[in-house]
């Protein structure tokens, strides 16, 4: 495997041999996820290439944090919800390329949109879809549980909602 | 001229506010942001399983929104791992 290019998936890339493990998330790639940024723009696909077969993607979507509990009269000094967020709902990577770092890059990919994101528009952070298995991957990397009444995913098995403010990202990328 | 009804539903307070000021930026009335805006949801929702979409508004609970204003009052420093994956880093391209 040479050297894969990241960027936003196109209706051309080969996705038919893509295979993660996970049928839902095979299918994803392969069914959904063109439609949903070309049709419905409901969220970007990124895509990690290899010649012009995808090997990994990550899915990402503008979203926001609101909180329903607070009176006009007690918002101050608290932030301004509803607060932007990134919203990084999908992470797969191809059973050829897994071990390699493939997963990381493509988080970093996600966090480096998150930044971008902050300085053209506005984003406090981070949200990340975890599936059970990858929260310690993303304890590690600083997310903290987040406690939702509404908006979760529909992935099952549920994915845990965790957060880490892009501050922290701009932290970290200052080395 | 088309046939119209009124409607009425509870909303949040930031999701009516999100309405305010979206008309008096556009210029848009009320009325046609709503209706387009079912448009696109139902065809969303008609052409996606439910486990495509990414729910674009999550609300918080109390304890949820506390954690989170701690955590922007005073952001957590980096860990070695996030610093490790973010000299990773390249910069997303812009098509």
């Amino acid at each position: 495997m040479g050297e894969l290019a990241i960027r936003r998936l196109l209706p051309g890339d080969d996705t038919s041999r893509f295979r993660c493990g996970d049928p839902e998330y095979d299918l994803f790639l392969q069914r959904y996820a063109a439609k949903d940024q070309d049709r419905l723009f409901v969220g970007t696909t990124y895509a990690a290439l290899d010649g012009t077969r995808v090997v990994g993607y990550v899915t990402v979507a503008v979203g926001q944090l609101d909180r329903d509990d607070l009176r006009e009269a007690d918002r101050g000094g608290l932030p301004g919800y509803p607060l932007p967020v990134l919203r990084l709902a999908r992470l797969a990577v191809d059973v050829t390329a897994q071990g390699q770092g493939l997963g990381a890059r493509l988080t970093a990919y996600a966090f480096a949109i998150a930044l971008q994101i902050k300085t053209a528009a506005g984003c406090v952070g981070v949200v990340v879809d975890a599936l059970p298995g990858r929260v310690d991957f993303y304890s590690a990397l600083g997310f903290a549980e987040l406690e939702l009444s509404s908006g979760h995913s529909a992935v099952r098995p549920r994915p845990v909602a965790m957060f880490l403010t892009v501050a922290t990202v701009e932290d970290a990328a200052r080395g | 001229m088309a046939h119209v009804t009124q409607i009425s539903a509870q909303v949040s307070a930031s999701a009516k506010q999100l309405l305010d000021d979206f008309s008096d930026a556009s210029g848009i009335k009320k009325n046609r942001i709503v209706e387009d805006a079912l448009w696109y949801y139902v065809r969303a929702r008609r052409e996606l399983p439910e486990s495509a979409f990414v729910p674009a508004r999550m609300v918080l609970t109390p304890e949820g929104a506390a954690a989170v204003d701690r955590a922007l009052a005073a952001p957590p420093p980096a860990t070695p791992e996030l610093v490790r994956l973010m000299r990773t880093l390249e910069s997303p391209d812009q098509t």
